[in-house]
């Protein structure tokens, strides 16, 4: 009797051992859901939602534009001091980068090393930060680029190149490696600046971070398509 | 009989109501364990159906149990080979084989008292 009441405890007790278990493991099961199930379907969700958005919007940019070009057209036709201001207009468009432009220049294409980094190596130095872009822009510009893009989105003077997390941000878009950066200038000029001794090719190179300049007679550098809204400036007029 | 069931109960409430909760990369070997523990307790009670359960017996096994499963997901996890899962098979496998001799040994009964 005494033997079959202590086969009982321990049955009870592993029982409950065994309940206890059984509760904390559903708990964390539904934890692990919450955390990577539902999320991961949410998140693709959510990205197939933005990125027919961002169709959505170009087509209507593109809309506006050829809108925009038709009234222009419109306008020139017949006055001679419209035609002037068009000119002007057009001038001053291609300087703010709101124009498709084209000629010969460089395409310098950068991603991460993908050779396996040492552990014992901090990852950080293998992969393209936000300097390592913004210094290839600058170096670019230095050597006389007229019209510099960043995977298809043109520098302007608005344009920012900065480090949000994994990504790099320009234009406000957020960029993930290869970065193809096409410029527009005296390409022996820009090719030569990127890769003169000690410069920027060079050093991205130490780190093993693939980077390519391909010096191209026909480069496109697409136009600026953001808005720009000025809040705070307001124009000086002359004389005052 | 009443005593492990009422067991059991007091354990799911207080694994419930506790703030207890397993960090999410061990979350598997606490599955692992948990289907080491069901694997023993089957065995233990199709041995008190055969009678010849032992206290001892049980005991170890339903520690010895869930300590190795943990072992071998460990194990597995450095060899880069899922190796939970030969715990997996050999516990279900275990299990529904318990299950069959129980329900056998039950059916026995019940005819056999009609």
């Amino acid at each position: 009797m005494n033997r079959k009441q202590s086969s009982t405890l321990a049955l009870t007790l592993i029982c409950l051992i065994l309940g206890f278990m059984m509760a904390i493991n559903f708990r964390t099961q539904q934890d692990v859901e919450l955390t990577t199930g539902v999320r991961d379907t949410e998140l693709r969700s959510k990205v197939i939602e933005l990125v027919n958005k961002n169709e959505n919007l170009e087509t209507h940019i593109s809309e506006l534009e050829r809108l925009l070009n038709e009234y222009r057209t419109k306008s020139v036709s017949g006055e001679s001091t419209a035609e002037i201001l068009t000119q002007e207009l057009d001038q001053i468009r291609h300087l703010a980068g709101l124009t498709d432009v084209k000629g010969q220049g460089v395409v310098v294409t950068i991603n991460d090393a993908t050779s396996e980094s040492n552990q014992y190596e901090d990852p950080n130095l293998f992969i393209v930060h936000d300097e390592d872009l913004l210094n290839v822009v600058n170096v670019l510009k230095a050597a006389g680029a007229e019209a510099i893009s960043v995977n298809g989105l043109r520098i302007v003077a608005q344009s920012e190149i900065s480090c949000a997390g994994p990504v790099i941000l320009v234009n406000q878009t957020r960029l993930a490696p290869p970065y193809v950066v096409s410029a527009i200038g005296d390409m022996r000029n820009l090719e030569s600046s990127l890769n003169m001794r000690g410069g920027i090719v060079e050093k991205l190179r130490f780190w093993g971070i693939e980077i390519e300049v391909d010096v191209l007679e026909d480069v496109f550098v697409p136009s600026y398509k953001g808005k720009i809204d000025f809040k705070f400036l307001q124009p000086v007029k002359e004389g005052e | 009989m009443l005593l492990p069931i009422l067991g059991l109960l007091v354990g799911l409430t207080l694994g419930w109501t506790s703030t207890i909760s397993v960090p999410l990369q061990y979350a598997h070997y606490l599955s692992i364990a948990l289907l080491a523990a069901l694997d023993s307790i089957f065995g233990g009670v199709r041995a008190y159906l055969e009678e010849n359960y032992d206290n001892y017996v049980f005991m170890s096994g339903f520690f010895g149990n869930i300590i190795l499963a943990a072992l071998l997901v460990n194990l597995g996890e450095r060899f880069g080979v899922d190796l939970y899962l030969a715990a997996i098979f050999a516990f279900g496998v275990r299990l529904f084989q318990n299950l069959a001799i129980m329900r056998r040994i039950l059916l026995n009964k019940f005819f056999s008292k009609k």
